[in-house]
């Protein structure tokens, strides 16, 4: 739990700040929280949050494609894109979220430095990520992607502010 | 005095690396090896053997029957788990705790280091490298270098972000162009002053240049070089530096590392550093991991 305080010896609301592992996805509708997820390399992040259910939900996937290991898959279904997100989606409409109200932001999918990365995990995550939504009818309103730095990547539930800190910098996406 | 022969001199302040480290290395590489006799060097260490048959008897080996004397961890567990096991206990102390000027809390050097030492283990083991002996050493020291050039870093984070930027150079680059020096090479100076074999130290030296290690200790350079990558890509335990690193494209084609091996181990380091790291959180605290460390 972490306390906020706008000025010196004023507690005026605590927030509870829930911790989103890698290969983990975490939903909530409590305003007080802010879902957060850490060192994004090449790995995605994804929040979606619907402001008239006051239902969040954010996932941190490493690798695009489940067929690279089905089992692992079944045991750990957040640690792919396409396992990962069709399980978020599952979970965000059951609780009473509708797709025509979803705000989709990402963050991440870097990749080390040089022109011929032989591995192309952050930029095939994003594209299987960006893939997925669309087939989905869900467009993505602001992103933070590509480039050689890690990110934290945090949703606001009191307002729905999606931030992302990256280099000691935080900014709004 | 310049800033490399400061840094180079700083080396000397760190503990070395306890004698039962290098003692079971030495027995485990003789073809008769004699169980009693690594027993004996472990026994000799209290804390370290409680330790030792704590983590053999964790819920991570599901034994049906607990393991009672390091003897019998030996048998179950193998000689090489054992040895890697001390190895962890040995490094922890120094890696466990945040690391000024790479921006890395106590846990980041920590899973940065096991998950580089699992990812390495298990491409040589896919690969069927020749080097598999040393994967999971190398993996993990490889980044021991930060542990002393963190301060240098801290005091130098404007300049080297200025040339990481203006020159496009690499953090280990920007590194060697503001302190004479990167953190590579600040490592196999560490594992040299440890007595650690030649062989792993040069891996080490050129875990971000593997194209300029010595032919003969090439294969296990590119080996830490592409788990270094693999294992930032993914996220565990980055700082500052992030993904600056430039990957050697011909590292992985000289393995025969494709993609798809690539994203299958991403898969299984995944859950094995989870296992490890809490594995390892049951090791009792303030006990120096129960391993005797000397100042040099």
């Amino acid at each position: 739990m972490t306390l906020v305080m706008d000025r010196p010896g004023q507690v005026l609301r605590a927030k509870r700040s829930i911790c989103v592992d890698i290969s983990d996805m975490k939903m909530t509708c409590n305003r007080e929280d802010v879902l957060v997820t850490y060192s994004l390399g090449s790995c995605v992040g994804l929040t979606l949050f619907d402001p008239l259910a006051g239902i969040g939900a954010m996932i941190h996937c490493m690798l695009p494609m489940s067929k690279i290991d089905p089992e692992k898959a079944r045991l750990k279904p957040y640690m792919f894109v396409d396992t990962g997100v069709a399980a978020m989606l599952t979970d965000m409409y059951q609780a009473g979220a509708k797709r025509q109200n979803l705000i989709a932001k990402v963050a991440g999918a870097g990749s080390p430095l040089g022109r011929e990365e032989t591995f192309r995990i952050g930029q095939r995550n994003y594209t299987i990520l960006r893939k997925f939504l669309w087939k989905n009818n869900i467009l993505i309103a602001k992103e933070d992607v590509g480039g050689s730095k890690a990110r934290t990547l945090y949703l606001h539930m009191a307002d729905g502010r999606t931030t992302v800190k990256s280099e000691g910098q935080e900014v709004e996406l | 005095m310049s800033d490399r022969e400061n840094i180079l001199a700083r080396i000397e302040t760190v503990p070395s690396l306890p004698s039962v480290v290098i003692k079971l290395r030495q027995h485990l590489n003789e073809p008769d090896v004699n169980f009693d006799t690594l027993a004996r060097m472990i026994e000799y260490d209290p804390g370290l053997t409680a330790n030792v048959l704590q983590l053999s008897n964790s819920a991570y080996f599901g034994w049906s029957k607990s393991i009672s004397t390091v003897k019998e961890a030996i048998v179950r567990l193998g000689t090489n788990r054992i040895f890697q096991m001390v190895l962890c206990m040995s490094v922890a102390p120094l890696v466990r705790k945040p690391i000024k000027g790479y921006d890395m809390d106590s846990e980041g050097l920590w899973r940065h280091s096991i998950s580089t030492a699992i990812c390495a283990e298990l491409v040589a083991a896919e690969l069927q490298l020749t080097c598999g002996g040393e994967a999971f050493t190398a993996g993990l020291l490889h980044d021991m270098g930060k542990i002393v050039l963190g301060t240098f870093v801290d005091i130098d984070d404007a300049p080297i972000k200025e040339v990481m930027l203006s020159d496009q150079l690499s953090f280990n680059e920007a590194e060697q162009m503001v302190l004479g020096i990167d953190h590579a090479e600040v490592a196999a100076a560490l594992l040299r002053a440890w007595n650690l074999p030649d062989h792993v130290a040069e891996a080490v030296r050129w875990h971000h240049q593997p194209s300029l290690a010595p032919e003969n200790q090439r294969e296990l350079a590119d080996l830490v070089h592409v788990s270094d990558i693999l294992c930032l890509d993914f996220g565990f335990g980055g700082g500052i530096d992030g993904l600056s690193y430039r990957l050697d494209k011909s590292a992985s084609e000289r393995l025969g590392l494709g993609v798809g091996i690539a994203e299958k181990v991403g898969a299984q380091v995944m859950i094995a550093v989870n296992e490890l790291d809490s594995m390892f959180s049951t090791v009792r605290e303030g006990e120096g991991n129960g391993v005797q460390h000397s100042s040099r």
